[in-house]
């Protein structure tokens, strides 16, 4: 078995493997017996066998060498190719294999662990240290709040826009709760059990109970990109009408836009048209793209409106909102641009907060974020419960 | 002369009668069990504990009786709440900035020859005075909420009150559980407990222990939303000079003699008492009568015995 402490193997399994006799069933020995990647300390071996002219790793990780090429090891069918990889790490990829001119986008057939996105499903390694949070998977002593969908006119968007509503479980009659909107509501509740880590967060009072609303955007590329339109409906629609219609608290504290990626655009630049109408803002691996001189042109038609935001934001800065919690994964492309932000989104709020993790732009990313993020937006009454 | 004995959380099997036998009592004990909320009633384990026979005084129950009977009442403590939630976030923020220029007052002169004292000196009494103004701010918003809606002139508080007071007139101690500290403290207030105490000797345990202090300081270095230590509200006040800091094992992770030491000041005249499972403070109203055993902040930042510290 591979070792999985703190230390490193004197040796690591390949060179051990190599200086044995790498022999077929030496191979099938070493496969049968570690978790594939093998992970020793802040190694990260990648592994595939079988015939192929190429094999790489399709992966978005600043750093890595793209695609990440393995290396045939010699008079054998094993490919393999190291990289480091911090403790704590989760990286989410897929194999790319080249048979003469046609290279296939496969899971990594020697790993169980997957994640499925709205787009693809990816092979998944976690490297040391990291532990899927308790509080994302089903706990059967909470209680689960209950979901419903409806469907509410947008003059803004000219369309019906459809929602699904959370009430906590513990709602009461006389409760006066505040709202969370969550842009990509769908994805969220689908790809990183948003239902879930909501039951059980308010369940251990870790964040204040709340209603969310959770949008499943239908022009999404054209709405979230820092749309006029988009602002209206939520400021000018959807908030007030569900403050008439819930028992909400209502007022800045109250009220709090969540978003991912072009979501996260949406719910500041929503934030930046309505000044000391929203009370925070949850920003994850935000595309927060803008041009120094010039246009991005890197980015596309589709950022040009988001990098008009963030140039017009950046130019001025200005309060807009009681507090911010940005946080973005690590490992990807959007890191940097979110680093570069964070001077300017501290400057749009009284109080900022700021965590990376080690991780890239994908839902369960933006799962185990949830507690620090909703947390600190909602701080709940778990540090007043004493045994 | 109030008499009372303060315990960490409780153990698997706590010898609580063995602590009532201390206090020389004589029929039955009154039990406040608010801090669990909804499970309440579910005391059959401390009422064995206890030797069997307490009468469980139902203050979380009789709080929602009175928000569900007095809508008036109920629409106004709405208010108080969502007043008392913004005095505290405010609060909150304020503190959060004056405890950063302690701490960078105290890195400022860490590297220096020079000792960082008025300075420091200045940085605390800014503090504290944070402390005293929010608890100043949330006694004044309480003020004006019980002048404005008088308890003693609502019929359903009022006959909560009574029985409350009967209740504990029949017995001989008063026992408080933890739980919510919050909400147990809620409860002590809207049943008028500290009026009706008398003479009787107290036996509180966990959060029970902080609710019956003057001042409510809570501690949580695992909360996620970094809050900082804070004091939280006013106790019922019958024990006084002490601040009591239960489950300090679970809460008090970071023990750097700075923070400690700050923290140790801020709550000066009053001292800080760690009571984690197995601790015990014997009080009295004329000194703290045994100290043995244990664990008090001292100003320098060190956690001592009492005993030597005193």
């Amino acid at each position: 078995m591979i070792e999985r402490t703190g230390r490193a193997p004197r040796q690591r399994a390949l060179t051990r493997l190599r200086r044995n006799g790498a022999t077929p069933e030496a191979i099938e020995q070493l496969l049968r017996e570690s978790a594939v990647p093998l992970i020793e300390s802040t190694a990260c071996t990648f592994i595939w066998r079988g015939d192929a002219d190429g094999v790489g790793v399709e992966h978005r990780v600043v750093g890595w060498p793209v695609p990440l090429a393995l290396r045939r090891m010699r008079g054998t069918d094993l490919w393999h190719a190291t990289v480091e990889l911090p403790r704590g790490s989760r990286v989410e990829y897929r194999l790319l294999v080249r048979h003469g001119d046609h290279t296939g986008s496969v899971l990594d057939p020697l790993n169980s662990r997957r994640a499925v996105g709205p787009t693809s499903e990816m092979s998944v390694v976690e490297s040391e240290g990291y532990v899927t949070p308790d509080w994302a998977v089903p706990d059967p002593a909470a209680v689960a709040g209950e979901l419903s969908d409806v469907r509410i006119p947008s003059r803004a968007l000219k369309r019906d826009v459809r929602l699904t509503i959370y009430l906590p479980a513990r709602m009461r009659r006389d409760s006066r709760l505040p709202l969370l909107v969550m842009h990509d509501g769908g994805d969220f509740l689908t790809y990183s059990s948003m239902a879930t880590v909501l039951d059980n967060l308010m369940h251990r009072r870790l964040m204040a109970d709340c209603v969310v609303a959770l949008d499943h955007p239908e022009q999404r590329l054209r709405e979230y990109a820092a749309s006029a339109a988009h602002g209206r409906f939520l400021t000018g629609e959807l908030v007030p009408l569900l403050e008439r219609r819930l028992p909400l608290r209502g007022g800045p504290s109250g009220r709090v836009l969540a978003g991912a990626s072009f979501g996260a655009v949406a719910a500041l630049s929503a934030a930046v048209r309505a000044p000391g109408f929203y009370g925070g803002l949850l920003l994850e691996s935000a595309s927060l793209r803008y041009s120094v001189v010039g246009r991005d042109l890197a980015a596309g038609a589709l950022f040009e409106p988001v990098v008009r935001f963030v140039n017009e934001l950046r130019a001025k800065p200005r309060v807009v909102t009681e507090r911010i919690f940005q946080t973005f994964g690590a490992y990807e492309p959007l890191a940097e641009p979110n680093r570069a932000m964070t001077e300017v989104l501290q400057r749009l709020a009284g109080e900022f907060r700021v965590v990376e993790g080690l991780d890239g732009h994908n839902w369960t990313n933006w799962r185990d974020r949830m507690l620090d993020g909703l947390a600190w937006l909602f701080p709940g009454e778990a540090r007043l419960i004493y045994p | 002369m109030t008499r009372a004995i303060l315990l960490g959380p409780l153990g698997a099997s706590p010898a609580l009668a063995r602590e009532l036998s201390t206090l020389d009592i004589d029929g039955p004990v009154a039990l406040i069990t608010a801090g669990w909320e909804e499970g309440e009633r579910n005391d059959a384990e401390v009422d064995r504990w206890l030797g069997g026979g307490t009468r469980n005084l139902g203050l979380y129950g009789r709080r929602l009786d009175v928000l569900d009977s007095d809508g008036e009442y109920a629409a106004a403590e709405r208010a108080l709440r969502a007043r008392l939630a913004e005095l505290r976030e405010v609060y909150l923020l304020r503190l959060r900035h004056a405890l950063a220029g302690a701490d960078a007052i105290r890195r400022r002169f860490a590297g220096s020859r020079r000792h960082a004292g008025n300075e420091l000196d200045e940085a605390l009494t800014a503090v504290r005075a944070l402390d005293d103004g929010h608890a100043g701010a949330v006694a004044s918003a309480r003020a004006d909420f019980y002048a404005a809606l008088p308890p003693h002139h609502r019929p359903v508080i009022q006959a909560h009150r009574d029985a409350v007071a009967a209740i504990v007139g029949e017995c001989a101690a008063v026992a408080v559980a933890g739980g919510h500290v919050g909400v147990l403290n809620e409860c002590l207030h809207l049943s008028n407990v500290s009026a009706v105490l008398g003479e009787r000797p107290l036996l509180a345990w966990s959060s029970g222990c902080m609710a019956v202090a003057e001042r409510i300081v809570v501690i949580d270095d695992t909360d996620p939303s970094l809050r900082p230590d804070e004091v939280l509200d006013a106790g019922i006040s019958a024990i006084r000079g002490l601040v009591p800091i239960a489950d300090a094992q679970t809460r008090l992770r970071h023990r750097d003699p700075a923070r400690l030491s700050l923290l140790a000041r801020r709550c000066a005249p009053r001292v800080c008492v760690l009571l984690d499972e197995g601790e015990r403070l014997a009080w009295d109203d004329e000194h703290l009568a045994d100290l043995r055993g244990v664990r008090v902040l001292s100003p320098d930042g060190a956690i001592r015995s009492a005993a030597v510290a005193a």
